[in-house]
């Protein structure tokens, strides 16, 4: 390569500074190489001493705090941040700085001691209950207390030997043993790099002992590391799988949610402003994105910034704690009217003909009647209910039965989200910081003349006689669609 | 260099870890400036003497330590082509400096002490 196509290539890596300062560093990577051609190289072996383009780009951009290209690029988010966490930053060094293995075997073995804690309360849990059933043997009443102060006593002594157990351990392992262990082995990784100048003199053999010995040191350090290592990289694979699986919920839970926020946003343009569920709902949404983030990292093995997502996720559920308290300032403020004024302001009717032989799906005797002479033989069904948030329709349906005809009357309730109308009600008494909740009743009114209702009652009876006599179980219950009980109405099947 | 604790490091990224290199090397350049204010190249030949590098990954370190503030840089008219950028050394630099030093001093040590015991017992 020549001396104009290294600086060229040189200037293309660095474009993304300022001018002067590549017209700096060019002239000064210039001025090396023709002082080196001056003391009697050539050009291309000057080019070559100066090392890899790339290398070199890369180290000169650090230097500007600038990470190359070819690395991954922080994303903007995490640049943000980075500011506020440099000094939390240094609280969380040990475990910023620790890879996931660490953690996880970390994790592993905190885990293990708290199993054995679990399994030492086993000859805990008999002793107190062979001492505890000692104590009732003698009988009540100041035995009964002994035997709980027992009980205490014991409960008491496992929970100290347990966290006496627990520090102890953790003492030694992660403050004592585990750093010394640590330090050896980052000894041996650092070993290779130096070795001393009289040493590598002898250079020849000499070099290939050393060589074979730290093979030696680094395989014994390896021992102590290997069955650990070897289980949690079984594991992290394990736990990769499983994190993939999540993923794909997790992905399903941001669309979902990023859908939720759409529809506050809805809300929010109509004038409803609970920003505490608002607040909630974001939170909750970015809870999603960090943990999306840090499983796509885990599986596809790209470097979780592990300080950078605590300080997240603590924000995250500093957000939501924000939004319970106001969501329970603004629901406290918010008027609830259990008995709507306007009452059950909607009906629905529908009338039926009378027939001679015709019987009420539900027993007369319990409906509300009203007597009107002027229907004569029709028979009128008049629904009473509050059409604040919904709408009903009225249905019935007529079925024969040992030579009677049954009517079975119900209605269906349209729920106000699927209507616009209502929705729009919702919406505009959420505005009020109003809600009207009815019970959701609907009164049911039957008019008709005074002989149909005797003729009706007179059916009824009859009706349920011949339904006495037979036996139930011999109705086909599927072919009637409904199970007929005499005094207590109808049961869809 | 010429202290007892002088080494040899081969080349080769097998043998060099870049991030102990690029440690290392910050301490030979702010030593080599400390002594005595040089230029680019200058520098560059003489950590070579020292340390088997690319000549051209010195320079970035310049740059990096500079912009930290460590050195800071003149102008000066030579004999021979285009003026030459010297760098000198700030007490800012001298302090790094000494703290390097302190620094693998102690790593060194502790690291051929290690050596020597393996060896005694092979």
């Amino acid at each position: 390569m020549s001396k104009e196509e290294f600086l060229s290539q040189l200037r293309k890596k660095l474009s993304i500074l300022e001018e002067s300062e590549i017209e700096d560093i060019i002239s000064e990577y210039e001025g090396y190489i023709e002082e080196k051609v001056s003391k009697g190289s050539t050009e291309e072996e000057a080019v070559l001493s100066m090392g890899n383009v790339d290398e070199l780009a890369k180290d000169l951009l650090s230097a500007y705090k600038i990470k190359s290209p070819g690395e991954k690029t922080k994303d903007t988010f995490n640049t943000i941040v980075d500011g506020c966490i440099a000094t939390f930053d240094r609280v969380v060094d040990v475990f910023a700085h620790k890879s996931f293995q660490e953690i996880l075997r970390f994790i592993l073995e905190l885990v293990f001691i708290f199993v054995i804690i679990a399994i030492c309360k086993i000859p805990f849990s008999i002793i107190e209950s062979m001492g505890k059933s000692a104590f009732y043997a003698f009988g009540g009443g100041a035995f009964r207390v002994l035997a709980h102060i027992w009980e205490f006593l014991l409960e008491f002594v496992y929970l100290i030997f347990a966290v006496l157990f627990f520090l102890k351990i953790f003492e030694s392992r992660y403050l004592g043993d585990f750093v010394s262990k640590r330090v050896i082995h980052q000894e041996a990784k650092k070993e290779d790099v130096v070795v001393e100048k009289n040493e590598s003199i002898k250079k020849g053999r000499s070099e290939k002992s050393i060589n074979l010995k730290k093979e030696k040191e680094r395989e014994e350090n390896a021992k102590n590391f290997s069955v650990v290592d070897s289980f949690v990289d079984l594991c992290l694979l394990f736990f990769r799988m499983i994190a993939f699986f999540i993923l794909i919920g997790v992905v399903c839970y941001v669309v979902g949610m990023s859908i939720t926020i759409g529809l506050s946003f809805y809300f929010i343009i109509k004038g409803v402003f609970y920003f505490g569920v608002y607040l909630i709902l974001f939170a909750l949404f970015l809870l999603g994105i960090l943990a999306f983030v840090s499983l796509y990292n885990f599986v596809f093995k790209h470097k979780n910034k592990g300080s950078v997502l605590l300080i997240l996720s603590l924000l995250c559920f500093l957000l939501l704690g924000i939004g319970v308290g106001v969501c329970a300032i603004e629901f406290a403020s918010t008027t609830i009217v259990y008995n709507d004024p306007n009452g059950k302001n909607a009906q629905e009717t529908f009338t039926y003909k009378m027939k001679d032989n015709l019987v009420l799906g539900r027993s007369i005797t319990d409906e509300t009647i009203e007597f009107d002479e002027s229907l004569n033989d029709e028979i009128q069904f008049i629904y009473h209910y509050n059409d604040t948030y919904f709408q009903i329709e009225t249905r019935y349906d007529v079925r024969k039965n040992n030579g009677y005809e049954i009517l079975y009357y119900w209605h269906d309730i349209e729920r106000f989200v699927y209507h616009k109308k209502y929705l729009d009600t919702f919406l505009n008494h959420l505005k009020e910081k109003t809600l009207y909740i009815s019970d959701g009743d609907v009164d049911v009114t039957l008019k008709m003349s005074k002989s149909t209702y005797e003729q009706l009652l007179k059916n009824e009876e009859s009706f349920d006689d011949t339904v006495k006599n037979e036996n139930l179980e011999d109705i086909d219950f599927n072919s009637l669609g409904y199970y007929y009980c005499p005094r207590h109405g109808v049961y869809h099947h | 260099m010429h202290n007892s604790h002088s080494i040899v490091l081969a080349r080769g990224d097998n043998f060099l870890n870049t991030q102990f290199k690029k440690g290392v090397l910050e301490l030979l350049v702010l030593l080599i400036v400390s002594e005595k204010d040089k230029y680019g190249y200058e520098l560059v030949e003489a950590v070579s003497k020292i340390v088997d590098v690319n000549e051209g990954t010195i320079y970035p370190i310049l740059k990096r330590l500079t912009n930290e503030g460590y050195f800071e840089t003149y102008l000066e008219e030579s004999n021979e082509g285009p003026p030459r950028k010297y760098y000198h050394i700030t007490a800012l630099g001298k302090k790094r400096c000494k703290e390097q030093n302190v620094e693998w001093e102690k790593f060194a040590s502790s690291v051929n002490t290690f050596i020597k015991g393996v060896n005694k017992n092979e």
